[in-house]
């Protein structure tokens, strides 16, 4: 028995490593596709990267070699391309693996293997505050794009804020917080925002035809916003949110107790639920506003984790999930890459539906414990 | 270890008392058993002990220490719970499980190390269930995540352990082995206070025993003096015999006998 | 001492076939004589008979008695209400209601305009004649009535018969199916008028493709929604295994909605890039917002009559055995009912009922949503009263929202109304009704 422990316990480590491995892998394919039509050229890519490297730090330590960067760019083929293609699949990823450890923490929360930060109305939300924007500055929206990012957390606030709040209100009579009453709640909010973002829909093509296609492009996740501010606010967005969940990722177990066990544990339940949903809300939002709405993953991808590894354990679960999630993405970007319809990729959210939709099914029915 | 209640009185709202004049005092080893009916106070009571609620009146005290002041962090140190069991949504491991007992020791942003392990490991030997290990917890029997739960009580190293209506839902055979373990939990040296339905156990625990009139004060002692007739009848309502009978090995043993009655006289029972 | 049937203790006798027919007596018995007692006691002028003398129990249980009489009435009284409500706003709408546009904003003007309507409406019902399109009017207010009736009952039924709060036909993915027929429709068969050179040769071409075109879109929509159904209900049993789960289905059910409109907006998408002024988007559209753009025609009155009033018809026939499938699958089977066969009539009756509705008038959500748990609250459960109830509550609404829409000039985005005004009082009611623990 303590042999086969210690087993287990290489085998943990093994199961970390190769989730890692995996991701890395996924993540240099996903480099070498070609953005503007169907490609895939390795070579090509890695000497690009090689090259973009140089010039970086030639560039940041003041060398000679600067002088020389644009011959260097144009030997190279479609340089920018791979350098912007670096940047949109970083974004991707991270937000892959944000959505999918937020998933992974709201169902430990709520002790349902269903719950997912969508359950917020977040997606709504973001769509809100997109839609809104675009039709408040029609004329200058996508030259700053970055004031987006603030619209959308507001609104997101909002919808969010009063899910709770009824949350809050209805469970009062129950004496706790209840999980169902904020699930169908954030149902309603959910298709209240999204019927309002239909109509406003109409508002904007009846302004701008132009506007409808950015707000559908920036919705759907087409259009990655890869400029330097919105690069930095996303990633700073995301350490802020991660990291705090990062640390408690141990005693969030604890929320699957009874909340009166867990208290005379030392812990406190409703704390940690507060730290994870705000945690899990943020990182939600922010991989929406860049990469659009991503429809079941985060709540699809950690019980296909549960399924496939012993144990439930939030640690393992969050990790595993969000390499995990951060693969499927980067998997789904690449695919749409080699499907062009009307001379465009085809937007990944769809894809990654797709993608997950048969795991998840296949996942449910294989259970044998018994489910919430 | 010595666990003063002095004048307790519980309830949710100010003034409105579910359980009031609560007085006894427990030590390290005893055996407490709560008897009452449904909808009595018996949970509102250990939710005041465990800290969860204000107490509307009276003390706790813990080694001489007035809990009301005391954090949940300080608490856990002294005091476990095991809730009635219910039915968890994800597939833990029993060993995790009992891991998370180890919370109290860990910290806030802290992992388990290699003592907590050694820790897990030990008490999942001692109570047996070494054979589960590697097992999820929604598929072990309910006699067995009971015990689970208990030895996740246990890895917090408490002085006090309460239990909620330890052997409901459970069969015979599993109602046995948890008597056994709370049995052999006294002789560990650690306090243990249960509620139960069925005032057999308290006898067979040779526990000490509070029952839980309505309208009247919390009746404490020992199981032989408080376990009688006119306790049982008026805590529920029901004509319950205790005798006394001799084991195998010669010893007394007292059990109880409810007396069933024919249909009228349970319903001019019913009405009174 | 008699083995009792069932009741906790050991059985002794050992199940044969025939102990078991005569536990299905008994339980039959049983049921009737409490149907018989329950009856007597409902029916009977206030004077219960009780079984012992007066206690702290029995004036519990007068109360309680008291009480569900006076419920009932007032169900009955609440129905009679709703149907002299609907015709009178029927009445309102079709006589009354035009659209105002900014300028014509003052009374004495909106006056003479209802007066001119209601002159009209008036001449038409009485044979008259129809001048002004008042016909198109009232035909289209019939079909606002028959679709918020239909949508009502059909989202009653899913509520029953899957035990869930949240079925309705739009969480379960019944109108996102028929969207998905519209879009395959609209990718595949629409055909985009082009450029002809007389506008009557023009006119013709198109009057004679919009009929058939019609036919085939709504049948499309209606195997879509037929195919959402069957998905849906699939991947539900798949998952559960074989056991039927409603929770499951809600979640697959909703999945498959977002599905559905995600893969709606990127064929959207791709369609104004290629080309603005693309009107296979307009007929994408026009479902999905709920307009009754097209449906103002009395043949389209008939034929939506010839499918919804058969199936509300068998819905109230099935009505007992529904209440029956409430209690529960085993439950129902002791009764005596095919529950299998059950399930798939009444979901059968409710995908063409709400395939129809949104084939003729578009997605309208909130409507299966709401009105029957608000039904619910005024008639109780029973489905011979909730179903009916719901129809009512549901047409009511629908009109009343639907003259909003006139007004606003709106008609065309009924769903945003719907889901709009909707949310907002289903969000208030539920917390004000306490939430899950109330929520059925």
């Amino acid at each position: 028995m303590r042999t086969d422990d210690g087993l287990n316990k290489k085998k943990g480590r093994h199961l970390y490593f190769v989730c890692a491995l995996i991701l890395i892998v996924m993540f240099l394919i996903s480099l070498c596709f070609r953005t503007s039509e169907p490609g895939f050229e390795p070579v090509r890519s890695a000497s690009n990267l090689w090259a973009g490297l140089r010039i970086g730090l030639a560039e940041l330590f003041n060398q000679p070699l600067a002088l020389d960067k644009f011959d260097i760019i144009r030997d190279h083929d479609f340089y920018y391309e791979t350098i912007s293609r670096l940047k949109e699949s970083i974004v991707t990823c991270i937000a892959g693996m944000a959505v999918c450890a937020g998933g992974a923490a709201f169902q430990t929360m709520f002790r349902n293997p269903l719950a997912s930060p969508n359950i917020l109305g977040i997606s709504a939300g973001v769509n809100l505050g997109t839609i809104m924007f675009l039709y408040l500055f029609p004329t200058t929206a996508m030259g700053m794009l970055t004031r987006r990012y603030i619209y959308c957390y507001i609104s997101a606030a909002v919808l969010v804020g009063i899910t709770m709040l009824s949350g809050k209100i209805a469970g009062r009579r129950l004496g706790r917080f209840s999980v169902q009453d904020m699930l169908v709640v954030g149902a309603i909010i959910s298709q209240f925002g999204n019927v309002i973002v239909m109509y406003f829909q109409f508002k904007l093509e009846d302004i701008d035809a132009n506007l409808l296609t950015s707000y559908q492009e920036l919705s759907m996740g087409i259009y990655v916003l890869t400029d330097l501010k919105s690069i930095l606010i996303f990633l700073i967005s995301m350490a802020a949110s991660i990291l705090p969940m990062y640390l408690i990722r141990y005693r969030m177990n604890a929320s699957v107790l009874d909340d009166s066990e867990a208290r005379s544990m030392g812990v406190r339940p409703d704390r940690l639920r507060a730290v994870g949903m705000v945690c899990g809300a943020v990182m939600a939002v922010t991989a929406l506003v860049e990469c659009g709405d991503m429809g079941i993953m985060s709540m699809a991808i950690p019980p296909v984790v549960r399924y496939l590894s012993r144990g439930a354990d939030f640690r393992k679960v969050m990790f595993v999930s969000m390499c995990a999630g951060g693969t499927i993405m980067l998997l789904a970007r690449s695919i749409c890459s080699m499907i062009y319809v009307a001379g465009m990729a085809l937007p990944i959210n769809f894809a990654v539906s797709l993608i997950v939709l048969p795991m998840f099914v296949i996942a449910l029915s294989k259970q044998r414990g018994v489910y919430a | 270890m010595k666990l003063e209640i002095s004048n307790l009185a519980c309830g949710y709202e100010k003034g409105k008392p579910l359980v009031r004049d609560v007085n006894f005092t427990l030590g390290s080893g005893d055996i407490c058993c709560i008897l009452g009916r449904n909808g009595v106070g018996k949970s509102t009571m250990f939710k005041t002990i465990l800290g969860l609620l204000e107490p509307l009146s009276g003390r706790i005290l813990i080694d001489g220490e007035d809990t009301a002041k005391w954090s949940p962090e300080k608490l856990a140190g002294s005091v476990a719970y095991v809730a009635q069991s219910h039915t968890p949504p994800f597939p833990y491991l029993v060993e995790e499980m009992v891991m998370m007992g180890r919370m109290s020791h860990i910290g806030v942003f802290g992992k388990p190390g290699k003592k907590d392990e050694k820790i897990v490991d030990e008490l999942i030997e001692e109570l047996g269930i070494d054979y589960l290990r590697g097992k999820p917890y929604t598929e072990v029997s309910g006699g067995e995540r009971q015990m689970v739960m208990i030895a996740r009580a246990l890895a917090q190293e408490p002085k006090i352990l309460v239990l909620d209506e330890p052997t409901a839902n459970l069969d015979y055979g599993n109602k046995v082995v948890v008597l056994d373990t709370v049995k052999s939990m006294a002789g560990r040296g650690i306090c243990t206070i249960f509620t139960t339905h069925d005032p057999e156990q308290a006898l067979l625990l040779d526990a000490k025993t509070a029952v839980i009139i309505p309208g009247e004060e919390v009746v404490f002692g020992d199981s032989a003096k408080v376990v009688t007739e006119k306790n049982l009848k008026m805590a529920y309502k029901a004509d319950i015999r205790v005798v006394e009978i001799v084991d195998d090995t010669g010893h007394p043993v007292r059990v109880c006998i409810p007396m069933l009655h024919n249909k009228d006289e349970v319903v001019q029972n019913r009405m009174r | 001492m008699k083995p009792s049937s069932g009741t906790g203790s050991s059985r002794i006798t050992p199940r044969t076939s025939e102990s078991r027919r005569a536990d299905k007596k008994e339980k039959k018995a049983a049921k009737a004589a409490n149907e018989r007692d329950r009856r007597r006691r409902r029916n009977g002028t206030g004077r219960i008979t009780m079984k012992s003398s007066s206690s702290a129990g029995d004036v519990e249980a007068l109360r309680a008695q008291k009480e569900r009489t006076r419920k009932f009435k007032r169900g009955n009284k609440a129905m009679v209400v709703l149907a002299v409500m609907l015709v009178l706003v029927f009445l309102f709408s079709s006589a009354f209601f035009v659209t105002v546009s900014q300028e014509h904003m003052y009374i004495s003007y909106l006056l003479e305009l209802s007066r001119t309507q209601a002159m009209r409406f008036f001449n038409f019902v009485t044979g008259a004649g129809a001048e002004g399109g008042i016909q198109f009017m009232t035909y289209r207010n019939i079909m606002v009535v028959m679709a918020g009736a239909c949508l009502a009952a059909s989202g009653a039924i899913y509520q029953g018969t899957f035990k869930n709060v949240l079925a309705s036909p739009s969480t379960l993915g019944v109108m996102s199916g028929g969207s998905l027929g519209n879009i395959i429709y609209a990718l595949l068969f629409a055909v985009t008028a082009t450029g002809t050179v007389k506008a009557s040769d023009a006119a013709d071409v198109f009057n004679s493709q919009n009929l058939l075109m019609r036919n085939l879109q709504s049948f499309m929509v209606l195997i879509g929604c037929f195919a959402a159904v069957g998905v849906v209900v699939g991947i539900t049993l798949l998952i559960g295994r074989g056991k039927f789960r409603s929770d499951y289905l809600i979640l697959t059910g909703i999945i498959f909605s977002s599905l559905i409109g995600m893969f709606s907006s990127m064929v959207q998408y791709y369609l104004i890039e290629s080309n603005p002024e693309d009107p296979r988007v307009d007929i994408i559209r026009n479902l999905t917002m709920g307009g009754f753009v097209n449906s103002y025609k009395l043949d389209q009155v008939l034929i939506m009559a010839a499918f919804l009033v058969p199936c509300s018809a068998i819905l109230m026939m099935m009505s007992g055995r529904l209440d029956a499938l409430v209690l529960g699958d085993e439950q129902a089977r002791t009764m005596g009912i095919n529950v299998r066969r059950a399930q798939i009539a009444a979901i059968g009756v409710n995908t063409v009922m709400t395939a129809v509705v949104i084939a003729f008038c578009g997605q309208i959500g909130f409507i299966g949503f709401i009105m029957p748990l608000a039904a619910r609250r005024i008639v109780g459960p029973g489905f011979r009263r909730l179903i009916p109830a719901s129809m009512l509550l549901g047409a009511v609404t629908l009109l009343v929202i639907y003259d909003i829409a006139v007004l606003t000039n709106m008609t065309g985005y009924l769903n945003v109304m719907t889901s709009g005004i909707g949310s907002i009082v289903m969000i208030i009611a539920y917390i004000k009704g306490g939430g899950a623990a109330r929520a059925d």
